[in-house]
């Protein structure tokens, strides 16, 4: 479902790609979400090669395709955890469609999924929630609206060892729930478990770092 | 929008600092612009049923002032004479004498006769009405400007004294010889509105003592002759001026002529509106800097709003960031910043409608009483609307500046969050 020319990620496909910092792992996101400017036919998601669309159209596509989770700063501080979670829907007819019922009440479902408690921490400011509390914000807002790949640059980097296991846990368990492909960049060891495939930077050779 | 909205709350110190800022400068520029055109309106319409002022030789501005608005005096007096004989002059419809330099706590009073009330026009052509009461009904009798009687509270049958002198501190106060009011003029919003109105012959008697000794010796000074016929409208020896209404408009020349060729006394013939545009020569300096004053500030609070907006530019970096990376496009980013700008703007202009209409409402009793200027209960002129149009449009081609910034920030970053 997402492929250059030389790695492919199926649909509802859990991969982690796996590199030291500088092999070119965030340049590949930014590539894949269609933020810089790539030639044509190298990085195609659902059929759509990124690389054709002109910048208006790469915007709207990363709304309606992408979830993206980042290592930290994930939100914007002074929106509450719930309006954090919705802002893809802002921008996004298609995900916000394919959300049944009312937005706040999926923005809760999917709090409560990840191990947030909604009714405390619903309402309260993005900036006063732990770093944990923010990465599983930042995880809901990239399901909310069920995209089709989940690109997610290390987001456990800035997890202490437990907090990261329960998060992988729950972040890979939604996105299969979702049917989203997850794609995740990280140089961390021990994260196999939660990946159907793992791939070294290293062995591939079409990305341009 | 929303977001926009939380965003500028998350900074609302500054944000509401830079509100008040556009809120002052938006009144600031009102309340010039409003006073300069109530001003130049009220003077205009004073000024709009005299073809001409007769006065000894002066300063066509200062004949001006001190006949059609009370400010100031003519300083000397003219003889009766003149009125007579202007009276005669082909082309002359009507003549009004006046006699000044009394008092009423700080209104002026006018000596003059009851066709005053017949000829004097005012805002086009209008004439005065008498809310209550009637003119003149004998020596004794004073009508009173619509705002003399609301200021003081004055009613029919009210006994009143006057001072001499122009300003309100009262000198020498003739209250052996007290008035009556006898009407009420309705309001003209003119100076007249501010103005005492007494018989030629009740004004000269008040000054009979006084004149008996007259500051010009060389003045003609005959008044005993007249001071029986009074209220009849026969003109007393000496008077302070005379209104002149043509019946032709084209003989004010051949009448200017004569008034400057007279020999017997050096004379001035005023035509009230050649005389306002002097004036208005005279202030349009001050005027503009007072213009180019509020203008500069409204600028210099659209720059602090520029400031604002560019300040808060390198801390939201990693915002802009997150936005884009859930779809916001760089065009989005830059609406945003230039919604914020036009909210803040828009807020600016609403809060300062209202400290110029509370500055309205407490500023106009005060120069209406002092200058018979008033500012009128009009919301908001069309030129004024037009004005804060023009300051909103100003705001939103502000904002273009940080937009710019903004936009070739979030290009450059892309979804680069380490900062």
């Amino acid at each position: 479902m997402l492929q250059n020319t030389c790695f492919t990620v199926e649909a509802g496909e859990r991969v982690l790609l796996r590199g030291p910092s500088g092999s070119g792992k965030t340049t590949l996101m930014a590539a894949i979400s269609g933020v810089i400017e790539i030639p044509i036919g190298t990085v195609s998601v659902a059929g759509q090669d990124i690389g054709a669309l002109p910048a208006s159209k790469r915007d709207r596509f990363r709304a309606d395709h992408m979830g993206l989770i980042f290592q930290v700063f994930n939100l914007v501080p002074w929106l509450s955890a719930v309006d954090n979670i919705l802002l893809p829907c802002r921008y996004s007819k298609r995900r916000r469609e394919r959300i049944a019922g009312p937005l706040d009440m999926e923005a809760h479902r999917l709090m409560a999924a990840l191990g947030l408690d909604p009714d405390t921490l619903g309402a309260s400011q993005a900036s006063a929630l732990s770093v944990g509390q923010q990465q599983r914000v930042a995880a809901a807002r990239a399901l909310i609206g069920a995209p089709d790949v989940i690109l997610a640059d290390e987001p456990t980097s800035a997890l202490d060892p437990e907090t990261k296991a329960s998060f992988m846990q729950l972040l890979s368990q939604q996105a299969q729930d979702s049917g989203a492909a997850l794609l995740m960049v990280s140089h961390d060891e021990g994260l196999d478990r939660h990946f159907d495939r793992v791939v070294e930077m290293s062995e591939l050779s079409g990305v341009e770092a | 929008m929303k977001l926009v909205v939380q965003s500028l709350l998350n900074r609302r110190f500054v944000a509401s600092l830079t509100v008040l800022a556009i809120a002052l400068s938006v009144a600031l520029i009102l309340s010039v612009e409003r006073l300069r055109y109530s001003a130049r309106t009220s003077f205009a319409n004073s000024a709009s049923g005299v073809d001409l002022i007769i006065a000894p030789r002066g300063n066509d501005v200062q004949i001006l002032l001190a006949t059609l608005f009370g400010v100031g005096s003519t300083g000397t007096g003219m003889s009766g004479d003149v009125v007579d004989l202007l009276e005669d002059m082909p082309g002359v419809a009507w003549t009004v004498p006046l006699m000044q330099g009394d008092n009423h706590k700080g209104f002026p009073v006018i000596g003059t006769s009851e066709s005053y009330f017949e000829h004097f026009k005012h805002s086009r052509g209008e004439a005065l009405t008498f809310a209550q009461g009637t003119p003149f009904a004998d020596p004794r009798s004073a009508v009173i400007g619509a705002e003399v009687a609301e200021r003081l509270g004055y009613g029919l049958g009210m006994e009143i004294v006057n001072a001499h002198g122009a300003g309100s501190v009262a000198l020498e106060v003739h209250d052996e010889a007290p008035f009556q009011v006898t009407g009420i003029l309705a309001r003209t919003n003119t100076a007249v509105d501010r103005m005492v109105f007494v018989s030629l012959q009740g004004f000269e008697e008040i000054h009979a003592e006084a004149e008996a000794h007259p500051a010009d010796p060389l003045a003609a000074h005959t008044g005993e002759d007249h001071v029986e016929n009074g209220v009849n409208g026969v003109v007393p020896a000496q008077v302070n001026a005379a209104y002149v209404g043509l019946s032709n408009r084209t003989a004010v020349l051949g009448v200017q002529r004569a008034i400057a060729t007279y020999t017997r006394e050096p004379l001035s013939a005023v035509m009230p509106n050649v005389a306002l545009l002097q004036l208005w020569s005279i202030t349009g300096t001050a005027e503009s800097a007072l213009r180019v004053m509020s203008l500069a500030v409204v600028v210099a609070s659209m720059i602090g709003m520029v400031v604002m907006l560019s300040a808060a530019l390198e801390a939201r970096r990693r915002e802009f960031a997150i936005l884009r990376s859930v779809g916001a496009s760089p065009r989005d980013v830059v609406l945003m910043i230039v919604t914020e700008a036009l909210l803040v703007t828009a807020s600016g202009i609403t809060l300062g409608l209202l400290i110029f209409w509370g500055a309205i409402l407490l500023a106009d009793p005060i120069l209406s009483t002092q200058f018979g200027v008033t500012l009128g209960n009009q919301m908001l002129g069309t030129s004024e609307a037009a004005l804060l149009l023009t300051i909103l449009c100003f705001g939103g081609l502000a904002s273009l500046l940080p937009a710019w910034r903004v936009y070739r920030m979030t290009l450059a970053d892309g979804l680069t969050t380490k900062l």
